[in-house]
């Protein structure tokens, strides 16, 4: 078996991280991280698409050189001790790295006979992690006939086939249906009861919310932000209000009139019917509504709804994220409507 | 490291985890099968067909019949075209992430390139018999030497099979898209095949076609294996055979793992 992992050697802490940074190759940059991961602690990296969280993660995991800073991962040098790091780490990424032409038991027993496991304890290894990832049904059939989300799941048991400290997870829900998506949570609120450590990547703000105990946002390749993710939410403000005017030129005074009542600032583009206003709870509707009449704005859309990664994007760098799609998107138009997910 | 590291057990076991795997992937896609069966039976029947005029010219042999001429070169060239596949197959592991989890996990980096060797010479082997059997049973191919030369044939294109595996997969780690590695390959290959003694005699290709088809490490092996079969052993063309596939391979096995230990994306 692998060797247990020794938290005295890297101070407590299972990934430390200083100034750690890539800034070369067809890899989105990162710059300047700073990352203290205590040992068996959950952290989310929260950013959009292109804010560096692969980067940051596979460099972690030891398959990206780093171009500054330094890091120690279990306890081992990032820099100098890549296979010593191994010892201790699983990666689940972006995209499932099963065997296609294995069945999901081939996939465990392989990873488990490589990792050192004689071949009872590889078989034995194979049967409960099907078990525990809900996959004994489709224990013997080709990696063809499972669902996207079985693949994930799969994924996710052969990164784990070591029992290893220290777990990787690279948007590990990310185009799965809502209910695979559930199932994933739970087998990683599994993880995290066994006390093993979890760095998990998301573009989801529910999903590190229902997750991470800490969470540390990425924009642009640096952290812009770090904390409980209760914090994070009194920071965005508790509740979001959508609201879409009669008529555009109303924008100067709806700003005006909700100035005192926002907690954070209101977003408008001038000349753009779409005002989002944070507020502190669902209970300043109201309130919203009659200081718009006193001030003879009239509206015709009007929506409460909870913080979405937009909104923290918004309040932490006072511009929405980029949108969801491909890897390189280009800046948003300013002009444009933000996006709202709700 | 105490032992040596081929005798490590944890290599063995890696070894003959990841060439299980690529085996049974292999065999597990029927389309790869039968594409890499029917290869060699389509060149078998063009090639013997279509330069069978070729012995009736005045640099050919005498005696000889064209099927025992072609068959043991053909045997040659199916293990290096084979060995396209090798950059294929790992550009494809790249491209699925499969590399990225080898890379992650405490396990040897060159033992994933082994494994992809071994088994791409296990798949060349089978080519290579698929094709003697269909000689002998249905182009009139036979042996003119003993039985020791006729099994001689048969292995004597391995060294530079497994050498030029290494160069493909070398390739393949370098260019790391399947597409791409199979044009790559073609490139390669193609000049090999044809500007070499494989399928003609030398002396009836255009000068400077000689020049190069002399030089061709190709040439030498095939010289050596239709030596073989003819009965008349050329231990010049087998030990030359020998010396550029061991050159090719330290060369290869030496860019391919430095290549796959360098890899930062």
């Amino acid at each position: 078996m692998l060797p247990p992992h020794d938290p005295a050697a890297a101070g407590g802490a299972a990934i430390l991280a200083q100034g750690l940074g890539r800034s070369y190759g067809p890899v989105l940059g990162v710059r300047d991280i700073d990352l203290h991961v205590d040992t068996g602690a959950v952290v989310g990296l929260l950013g959009p698409n292109g804010s560096g969280k692969t980067t940051l993660i596979r460099m972690l995991a030891t398959l990206l050189r780093p171009s500054a800073g330094q890091a120690r991962v279990g306890g081992a040098d990032l820099r100098t001790q890549p296979g010593e790091v191994r010892r201790h780490i699983g990666l689940t990424g972006q995209y499932a790295a099963v065997d296609q032409f294995l069945t999901g038991r081939e996939n465990i027993r392989m990873t488990a006979r490589m990792l050192g496991m004689s071949r009872a304890d590889a078989g034995r290894r194979a049967e409960d992690l099907l078990g525990s990832f809900d996959l004994r049904d489709a224990a013997d059939r080709p990696l063809s006939t499972y669902s996207g989300g079985m693949r994930r799941r799969l994924d996710l048991a052969l990164s784990l086939t070591g029992r290893p400290s220290i777990v990787f997870l690279d948007e590990p829900t990310t185009g799965l249906d809502p209910r695979s998506r559930f199932a994933m949570w739970t087998v990683i609120e599994g993880l995290v009861a066994d006390g093993t450590t979890v760095l998990l990547s998301t573009q989801y703000l529910e999903e590190a919310d229902r997750l991470a105990e800490r969470v540390v946002i990425l924009d642009h390749g640096l952290v812009v932000a770090e904390g409980p993710p209760d914090a994070l939410r009194a920071q965005v403000g508790a509740h979001v209000v959508d609201l879409t005017l009669t008529d555009p030129a109303d924008g100067r005074a709806a700003l005006d009139a909700l100035a005192g009542l926002a907690s954070a600032p209101v977003e408008h583009s001038p000349g753009s019917r779409e005002l989002r206003v944070p507020v502190a709870g669902s209970e300043a509707l109201p309130d919203v509504v009659r200081l718009l009449d006193a001030a003879g704005v009239r509206f015709r859309g009007l929506a409460v709804h909870e913080p979405s990664l937009d909104d923290v994007f918004l309040a932490l760098t006072g511009r929405p994220a980029p949108p969801p799609s491909g890897m390189t998107a280009p800046e948003k138009d300013p002009t444009m409507p933000p996006m709202v997910t709700t | 490291m105490s032992t040596l590291p081929l005798l490590h057990p944890s290599v063995r076991v890696e070894v003959a985890e990841l060439t299980g795997r690529n085996l049974r992937k292999i065999m597990r896609e029927p389309t790869l099968v039968f594409f890499s069966l029917a290869m060699p039976v389509i060149m078998l029947t063009l090639f013997s067909q279509v330069f069978r005029s070729v012995s009736q010219s005045s640099d050919f042999p005498a005696g000889v019949s064209y099927i025992d001429y072609l068959l043991p070169a053909v045997l040659c060239t199916t293990l290096a075209q084979s060995a396209t596949t090798s950059s294929t197959a790992i550009a494809t592991d790249l491209e699925e992430g499969m590399v990225d989890r080898f890379r992650s996990m405490p396990i040897h980096a060159w033992t994933v390139l082994l494994a992809r060797n071994l088994s791409d010479v296990v798949r060349g082997m089978l080519q290579s018999l698929v094709m003697l059997v269909l000689g002998l049973a249905v182009f009139g191919f036979r042996f003119h030497g003993t039985l020791l030369e006729a099994v001689g044939t048969l292995l004597v294109a391995l060294p530079l099979s497994f050498a030029l595996n290494w160069l493909f997969i070398w390739i393949g780690v370098l260019v790391h898209k399947p597409e791409t590695t199979q044009i790559a390959g073609m490139l390669v290959t193609f000049p090999l095949m044809f500007a070499s003694s494989a399928y003609v005699p030398i002396a009836s290709l255009p000068g400077w076609l000689q020049v190069v088809a002399k030089v061709n490490p190709l040439s030498y092996t095939v010289d050596a294996a239709r030596g073989l079969a003819l009965g008349h052993p050329d231990a010049g063309a087998f030990w030359k055979s020998l010396l550029v596939a061991t050159v090719l391979a330290c060369v290869s096995v030496a860019g391919a793992t430095t290549a796959y230990r360098r890899i930062d994306r």
